[in-house]
C-alpha cells in the first residue's frame, strides 16, 4: 500500500505551525487533530477549565445547545477539546471530525463550515455582558463541575490508580503534576486566568495539525492558514517549542501503598528508561516492551496464563519521558508474587535468556500493527504526530525495516537499561494491611 | 450459478454477499478494496442469560450464572495449542465477547487472512474442555468479574436491571458472580457447547479485499458438516410490571449515581421491526435528552445535571428500556426534574426541524460506524444475529416520521413503568 511506503511532507503554515495531511479516500470520515503544546506549568488548571468553558457558547452560537445544533446540522460533525499530559508536555487538542463530502447528499459542503465552527470556539468564545472574559455563571458552574470531577476521580479505579502512581513516581517533576490541577488551584482561578491561558495557547503554543481522511489538502491548508498561518489571524504569534523533560536517574527502589475502598487491587510498577533518539532505538524499545509485557509477552504468559494471578498484565513505554510501566489488576494478596515475577522476568530478559520464538512473536505483532496502520484513520493520525514529535518522519515501511533488523542482543540491552523506581499498590484497607 | 446472493447499498455503495452453508451457517461477505486488513467475526445467539435450556436430547439443563462467558474463555484455550499462541504467531488482533444473548469471536489480520480464518473456525467449533482447564481459568475470570463489580457505572446499570425486572436473567451480570464462577464445572460448559455451538446457530461475517466466491469455498471447507439441530433456550418468564420504582444500594462512590429506566412494552422480536424500534427510540431519547435539546439545556443550566449525564435506549427480543443517568447530590430532585422534563416533552411532542437535524446527525454517525473491514464485518455479524440488513438503518432514516417518534415517545416513556436506581456512597 503506497501510503505505508511514504511519509506526508509536513507543511509549515507559520513558524511553529505544521500541518501533516494524509488525504485518504477509502475513509468515510475526516479526522483533524489540532494540538497546542505548552509546558506542564502553572497554567495547567486554567487550560483544563478553559476547555470546559469553550463548550458553552461562542459569539455566533451563544449556548452549548446552539453549538450542538450547528454540529448536528452538518451531518453530525464533532468538535471537542481537552487538555492532558502528552510527551512530557501539556497538550490541548481540538478534535474535529466530519463525514467526507462524497458520502453526503449531492452538493453538500461541510469542510469550511466545520473548520469555522472549530475556530470560533477558540477565537470567539462567548463573552460576559459585563465585559468580563467569560460569563460569571458559566465560569462558576464549570468550576464546580471540574471540582466534582476531581472529587469523584477515585471512582475511576484504574485511571485514579495510574494517576496516583504517576504523581508519586514523578513527584517534583512537571510530569508528576495533575494536568487538571488540584482543587485549591481550580478554586483560585479567575476569568482573567482563563483568558490569559487562551491567548497563551493561541499565541505561544507550538501547533501540530494532523488530518487523515477524505479531505482536499489544499482546502484544508487554506482554511488553517487563514487562522494560524503566517498571513492569518494569528500570523504574528511567537511560538515556543516545549523542551523534553529532564531524565531522572532513580535512587533506591520505592514502594507506595494506598488504601482505597476497592475490590480489585491496582498494581503499577514504574521503571526509568533512556529516551530513544534514533529510529532503531525507538523500535528496540517497542520490541522489548512487547517481549516482556505485550499481549503475548512473558508477564501475560506467566502471571495470567500460568499462575492465574490477573485478568490482564501489560507494560507500556512512555518514549518521551523515559519511563516504562507495568500495570495489572490483581488480588492484593498476590502483590509480592507479581512484583517478584516482574523483577525476575526483566532480569532474565536483560541477561539474554530469550528464545527466538518469543522475539519473533513480538516482532510479528508489531509488524502487523504497522501493516494494518493504513486501515485506521485514528491510528494513522497518532503515528504521523508521533513521528513529527520524534523528528524522524519514517514511513511505516521504514519502521518495519528497522524492526526486522533487531535481535535478542538488542532486546536484552534495552531491558538491561531499565532501572526500577517505584511500585505502587492501591488496595482495600484490609488487604493493604496484609501486604503491608 | 453463484451460490452468493448479492445486494448493494445505495447510500454507501457497499455490496453485501450472503450464503448459507450446507450445514446451516449463515455467511456474510463484504469486499473492501484497497484495505490491507481483513477481518472475520463469528458468533451465535447464546449468551449469559441462557442458563436454563433444553439440550440437544431434549433434557432440561441448568448451569451457573456466567457459564457462557466462562465457555468463551475456555474456547481460547484451544485443543493442542492455545489460541493466543496461534493468533500470536500470525500477528493478528483477536478477541471474544459475551453479551446477554450473544457470544462473538473475531480476528483482524494484515496478510494472513486464510490462516486466521482457519484458526477462528477451528477453535470455536472444536474445543477441549477439561476440569483441569476449567479450574485453572477460575482465578482469571474471578479477577475479571471483580474488575467489573468494582466499577460504579456497571453497578448502577445492574441495579437498574434489578429495579426494572423481577425475573428476567438480565438481572445477572454477563460474567456472573465470583461464587457462580467458582461453581462452574467442565460438565456445565460442555453441556452449553453441545446445545448451542452448532452450525444452525452460527453466523459468520468476513470482510477484506478478497474474492467472495473463493473465500466462500474456503469457509465451506472449514465448517463442520454434521451436528444438526440445536438446544432450546427457556422462555423468559417475566412479569409485566417493574420490580421496584426506587431501588438503592450502597457502594464505594464519592457522589450518588442515579439511573432512571423506563421499561418498554414486550419486545417486537428480532429482525427489522426490532431495528426500527431501536432507532426510533434512540431518536426519542436524543430529542429529549441530547445536548441539543432544550430540556437538556434547561436541566444543565439549573445545575440538575452535569456532564456525567447521558441517555440511551437498548433492547433485544425479550426486553427493552430507555435509560437516563448521571451523578447528583440530590437523587430525589434529580428524578423529579427528569420526570418533569419527560412530561413537558410528551406534552409538547417532537418538532419536525429537530427531528430532521437529528436524522442528519445520525446519518453521519452511521456512515462512520461502517468504516473499514473490521467495523463492516462486526456490523454484518450483529445484523445477521439479530435478523436484519446491516445497511437497513439508512432506509429507516429516510422514512422515519415525526408522528412515529411522537407515538413511540408516548408508549416508551410511561411514568407507570419508570424505575429509579440509586447508588449511594457508603454511610
Amino acid at each position: 500500500m503506497a501510503l505505508l511506503e511514504s511519509f506526508p511532507r509536513p507543511r509549515t503554515l507559520a513558524p511553529g505551525v505544521d500541518l501533516l495531511c494524509l488525504p485518504e479516500r477509502r475513509f468515510k470520515r475526516v479526522l483533524l487533530h489540532l494540538h497546542f503544546d505548552r509546558p506542564l506549568d502553572a497554567r495547567r488548571p486554567a487550560r483544563s477549565l478553559l476547555c470546559q468553558i469553550l463548550d458553552h457558547g461562542t459569539e455566533r452560537h451563544s449556548t452549548r445547545q446552539e453549538l450542538a445544533c450547528a454540529e448536528e446540522d452538518l451531518y453530525g460533525v464533532t468538535v471537542a477539546q481537552n487538555s492532558d499530559r502528552h510527551a512530557g508536555m501539556q497538550r490541548t487538542t481540538l478534535r474535529v471530525s466530519w463525514v467526507g463530502e462524497e458520502f453526503l447528499p449531492e452538493g453538500a459542503r461541510v469542510t469550511e463550515p466545520v473548520l469555522e465552527l472549530a475556530r470560533e470556539r477558540f477565537e470567539a468564545p462567548l463573552r460576559a455582558a459585563s465585559g468580563a472574559p467569560f460569563p460569571a455563571e458559566t465560569l462558576e458552574r464549570e468550576r464546580e463541575q471540574l471540582l466534582r470531577q476531581i472529587r469523584t476521580f477515585p471512582e475511576h479505579r484504574s485511571a485514579y490508580a495510574r494517576e496516583q502512581f504517576l504523581q508519586a513516581m514523578c513527584a517534583g517533576e512537571p510530569y508528576g503534576l495533575p494536568p487538571w490541577g488540584t482543587a485549591e488551584e481550580v478554586v483560585a482561578l479567575t476569568g482573567e486566568d482563563l483568558e490569559a491561558a487562551r491567548v497563551d495557547l493561541l499565541d505561544h503554543a507550538r501547533v501540530t495539525a494532523v488530518a487523515v481522511g477524505p479531505v482536499d489538502p489544499e482546502r484544508l491548508a487554506g482554511a488553517l492558514a487563514d487562522w494560524l498561518g503566517s498571513a492569518g489571524l494569528r500570523g504574528g504569534a511567537a511560538r515556543e517549542v516545549v523542551p523534553l523533560p529532564r531524565l531522572v536517574e532513580p535512587g533506591a527502589m520505592r514502594e507506595r501503598r494506598e488504601t482505597q475502598p476497592v475490590d480489585q487491587a491496582k498494581f503499577h510498577y514504574g521503571w526509568r528508561a533512556p529516551r530513544p533518539v534514533t529510529g532503531p532505538q525507538v523500535e528496540t524499545q517497542a520490541l522489548m516492551n512487547d517481549v516482556v509485557g505485550g499481549m503475548h509477552g512473558r508477564l501475560f504468559r506467566i502471571v495470567r496464563e500460568e499462575r492465574s494471578l490477573a485478568y490482564g498484565i501489560y507494560s507500556s513505554s512512555s518514549t518521551f519521558v523515559g519511563m516504562w510501566t507495568v500495570a495489572a489488576g490483581i488480588d492484593a494478596n498476590s502483590f509480592d508474587e507479581v512484583l517478584r515475577t516482574v523483577d525476575e522476568q526483566v532480569a532474565d530478559v536483560a541477561a539474554g535468556n530469550l528464545t527466538d520464538a518469543e522475539i519473533e512473536v513480538a516482532r510479528v505483532g508489531l509488524l502487523h500493527d504497522l501493516d494494518s496502520l493504513g486501515d485506521s484513520a485514528s491510528r494513522l493520525a497518532r503515528s504521523l504526530d508521533r513521528e513529527h514529535l520524534l523528528g524522524l518522519y519514517r514511513s511505516p515501511a521504514e519502521r518495519a525495516a528497522q524492526l526486522r533488523k533487531l535481535g535478542a542482543a538488542d532486546v536484552a540491552a534495552a531491558a538491561g537499561r531499565l532501572r526500577p523506581d517505584l511500585v505502587h499498590l492501591v488496595a482495600a484497607a484490609e488487604t493493604a494491611a496484609i501486604v503491608g | 450459478m453463484s451460490r452468493l446472493e448479492s445486494t448493494t447499498d445505495s447510500c454507501l455503495g457497499e455490496t453485501l454477499h450472503r450464503a448459507t452453508s450446507p450445514s446451516g451457517v449463515e455467511i456474510a461477505l463484504l469486499r473492501t478494496p484497497g484495505y490491507a486488513t481483513a477481518s472475520g467475526h463469528f458468533g451465535l445467539r447464546f449468551g449469559s442469560t441462557d442458563t436454563r435450556f433444553r439440550g440437544i436430547d431434549g433434557a432440561a439443563v441448568e448451569v451457573p450464572d456466567g457459564s457462557a462467558h466462562f465457555l468463551e474463555h475456555k474456547l481460547f484455550e484451544g485443543r493442542e495449542e492455545k489460541v493466543f499462541d496461534r493468533f500470536g504467531k500470525l500477528g493478528a488482533d483477536f478477541n471474544g465477547g459475551t453479551g446477554f444473548f450473544e457470544t462473538t469471536y473475531y480476528f483482524v489480520s494484515a496478510g494472513r487472512f486464510d490462516e486466521c480464518l482457519e484458526v477462528l473456525l477451528d477453535f470455536v467449533q472444536h474445543p477441549l474442555i477439561t476440569q483441569e482447564r476449567v479450574d485453572k481459568e477460575m482465578g482469571i475470570i474471578e479477577q475479571e468479574v471483580r474488575m467489573y463489580e468494582d466499577q460504579p457505572g456497571f453497578r448502577s446499570w445492574m441495579l437498574l436491571h434489578r429495579a426494572l425486572y423481577r425475573r428476567h436473567p438480565i438481572r445477572v451480570p454477563p460474567g456472573g458472580f465470583v461464587d457462580s464462577v467458582r461453581a462452574t464445572t467442565a460438565e456445565h460448559l460442555q453441556k452449553c457447547f453441545d446445545a448451542f455451538y452448532r452450525p444452525l446457530n452460527f453466523k459468520l461475517a468476513l470482510s477484506g479485499d478478497f474474492e467472495p466466491e473463493a473465500v466462500l469455498d474456503k469457509v465451506e471447507a472449514l465448517l463442520d458438516t454434521d451436528r444438526p439441530g440445536s438446544g432450546a433456550r427457556a422462555p423468559v418468564d417475566e412479569i409485566e410490571t417493574i420490580a421496584a420504582p426506587w431501588l438503592e444500594e450502597e457502594f464505594n462512590v464519592e457522589q450518588p449515581r442515579v439511573t432512571i429506566g423506563w421499561r418498554d412494552r414486550a419486545g417486537v422480536g428480532l429482525g427489522a421491526a426490532m431495528l426500527r424500534r431501536q432507532q426510533v427510540s434512540a431518536f426519542v431519547m436524543d430529542l429529549l435528552f441530547g445536548v441539543s435539546s432544550p430540556f437538556h439545556e434547561d436541566l444543565y443550566l439549573r445545575g440538575v445535571i452535569d456532564d456525567s449525564f447521558g441517555a440511551h435506549y437498548t433492547c433485544d427480543a425479550s426486553y427493552g428500556y430507555a435509560m437516563a443517568s448521571g451523578r447528583t447530590d440530590d437523587p430525589v430532585r434529580f428524578a423529579d426534574e427528569v420526570r418533569g422534563a419527560v412530561a413537558r416533552f410528551l406534552q409538547r411532542g417532537p418538532r419536525q426541524d429537530d427531528l430532521d437535524r437529528m436524522v442528519r446527525a445520525a446519518w453521519g454517525g452511521a456512515v462512520t460506524s461502517l468504516q473499514g473491514p473490521s467495523a463492516l464485518a462486526s456490523a454484518a455479524l450483529t445484523a445477521s444475529l439479530e435478523g436484519y440488513d446491516p445497511f437497513a438503518v439508512f432506509r429507516i432514516f429516510q422514512t422515519i416520521t415525526r408522528d412515529e417518534v411522537a407515538e413511540r415517545a408516548q408508549e416508551l416513556l410511561d411514568p407507570g413503568r419508570m424505575a429509579v436506581a440509586v447508588l449511594r456512597p457508603k454511610s
